[in-house]
């Protein structure tokens, strides 16, 4: 920290040298209040999804919708 | 007469043994399945290549070798630290066995092809076996052979050699794979975009503000849609297909040949013109396919399950997928008293800052020879944020590392004190 509370800038490599911090662009920066929220929904989709595909693919792997059963077995 | 008789029947003899091994060999691995399918004969190619192009990356690896050993440069993995005691080759430009090695690895490769054209496919099986456990004992002697793709790699190389049902398992491992990978992008890396924006460069062909936008679409194609792969719509299955073959055409912009050379070929083979639904095995003959779906998943959720930012601490960070999972930027010294014995920096995006590199070959360079306490201090910048001291160790020589757990020593996100901004950095 520098002496006015600002983050003092570090550059790591000669290559980034000339570049400035990143900023967000404003459709980040709307979402950056709600970051939280929007994490957890997509870790409860995640969760659902994997729910899903439990339940379809070990638990009741035989259930068919008409048109699987159509294109798998040929049966109508 | 009786002599040339006797030579027959030994002859005969061999033989039938060799066929009786040959044939208890194919029933046990069901090689059978392989030949008869274009998909799977196929996918024996795409595993090949997947061979090659790891190989070829490791062929002049510096960490596999004797004098990495000497030097204590060698990274061995957090639950396997011992591991020099299994490195004994010597690579260029110290000596040949290395590069001997990896031509006779070359050599079984080649070898593969021509029984592949000459549909022995029982010697193809064995010489992938052969193949795949060298490349477990590569990655097990050093913790940088870890890359996203060798996990693609290694999955399809166990359900080819172990699996039965192979059609079935090697398309849901893939899809599984996207879906897996997306537990890796929930944080501001992907869900903000800032991954991207933290990079002086942005996104490949997509215009500055476009970041947030592209990233999210990848994480709801990969989390949702690329099940669809399976599906029996037509319209949709195509659809999702297409996507993610300029998906992979599109990351190459960024991570080169690798990663698309050893997905791409198995997306074409699996979900191409050949793609026809199949019913999910159920029974003891799908528990190899759906133990290794589990052991994915639990690599995956690991950590997770672990106290702390796994992308500031990098605590079990890589045993599942972590593809672009955050970009880093880091400095750190080593010192004794006043006396700065080593330090580093990266603003590569793509290096991932682990401290438990540092910590590692630092313990074993400069705790060897008792003269004292050795101080680390380590500062990590996640996403362009501000950097974090996430070590400050008076003596490294006494720390251990836990594999599976938090390290009281590595600080996270509510205990590292915040430093000075990162500007933008690079890739590579």
């Amino acid at each position: 920290m520098s002496e006015t509370g600002t983050p003092s800038v570090i550059i790591l490599s000669r290559r980034v040298e000339g570049n400035q911090p990143a900023t967000y662009d404003s459709m980040q920066s709307a979402v950056l209040p709600y970051i939280d929220s929007v994490q957890t929904f997509w870790w409860g989709v995640w969760f659902c999804i994997l729910a899903i595909v439990v339940i379809h693919f070990i638990i009741l792997p035989n259930w068919r919708s008409p048109r699987e059963k159509i294109l798998i077995t040929g049966e109508q | 007469m009786q002599s040339q008789v006797g030579v027959n029947s030994g002859n005969s003899t061999a033989k039938s043994l060799v066929d009786r091994v040959t044939d208890s060999y194919s029933r046990i691995f069901s090689v059978r399945e392989i030949g008869e399918d274009i998909i799977l004969r196929w996918m024996t190619g795409a595993i090949l290549l997947g061979f090659f192009v790891t190989f070829d990356s490791w062929k002049y690896s510096y960490n596999t070798t004797l004098r990495a050993v000497e030097k204590s440069a060698y990274i061995c993995w957090p639950f396997f630290q011992n591991c020099q005691n299994l490195i004994w080759m010597e690579a260029l430009p110290y000596g040949y066995s290395q590069t001997i090695f990896f031509m006779g690895l070359f050599g079984i490769m080649a070898a593969s092809i021509y029984f592949m054209y000459e549909k022995r496919w029982e010697i193809v099986h064995f010489l992938i076996l052969f193949l795949f456990s060298i490349k477990i004992y590569l990655m097990l002697i050093d913790y940088e052979h870890k890359g996203n793709y060798d996990y693609y790699h290694n999955a399809f190389c166990i359900i080819y050699l172990f699996a039965r049902h192979r059609v079935f398992f090697f398309r849901f491992c893939l899809v599984f794979f996207y879906f897996l990978s997306t537990a890796s992008k929930i944080y501001p890396s992907w869900v903000l975009g800032e991954y991207f924006t933290a990079l002086k460069t942005g996104l490949p062909i997509f215009p500055f503000g476009t970041e947030i936008l592209m990233t999210n679409l990848v994480i709801i194609m990969e989390m949702i849609f690329s099940w669809f792969l399976l599906s029996s719509n037509k319209f949709f299955q195509r659809a999702v297909f297409v996507f993610f073959v300029i998906f992979h055409l599109y990351s190459g912009i960024l991570v080169g040949y690798r990663y698309p050379a050893t997905v791409l070929p198995a997306l074409l083979i699996l979900f191409g013109p050949w793609f026809r639904p199949l019913p999910p095995p159920t029974g003891k003959s799908s528990l190899v396919g759906w133990g290794l779906m589990g052991l994915l998943l639990a690599a995956q959720i690991t950590p997770h399950l672990i106290s702390g930012d796994e992308k500031l601490t990098l605590e079990g960070n890589q045993y599942g997928l972590y593809m672009f999972e955050a970009n880093h930027q880091c400095y750190s010294t080593i010192s004794r008293g006043d006396k700065v014995l080593s330090s580093m920096k990266s603003a590569s995006a793509r290096f991932r800052c682990d401290p438990y590199f540092v910590w590692f070959q630092a313990k074993n360079i400069y705790c060897r020879d008792g003269e004292g306490p050795v101080k680390m201090i380590y500062n990590h910048s996640v996403n362009g944020r501000a950097f974090r001291e996430i070590v400050n160790e008076p003596d490294i020589c006494n720390l251990s590392y836990k594999a599976f757990g938090h390290n009281s020593w590595i600080k996270d996100e509510k205990t590292a004190p915040t430093g000075g901004v990162p500007v933008q950095n690079i890739y590579q």
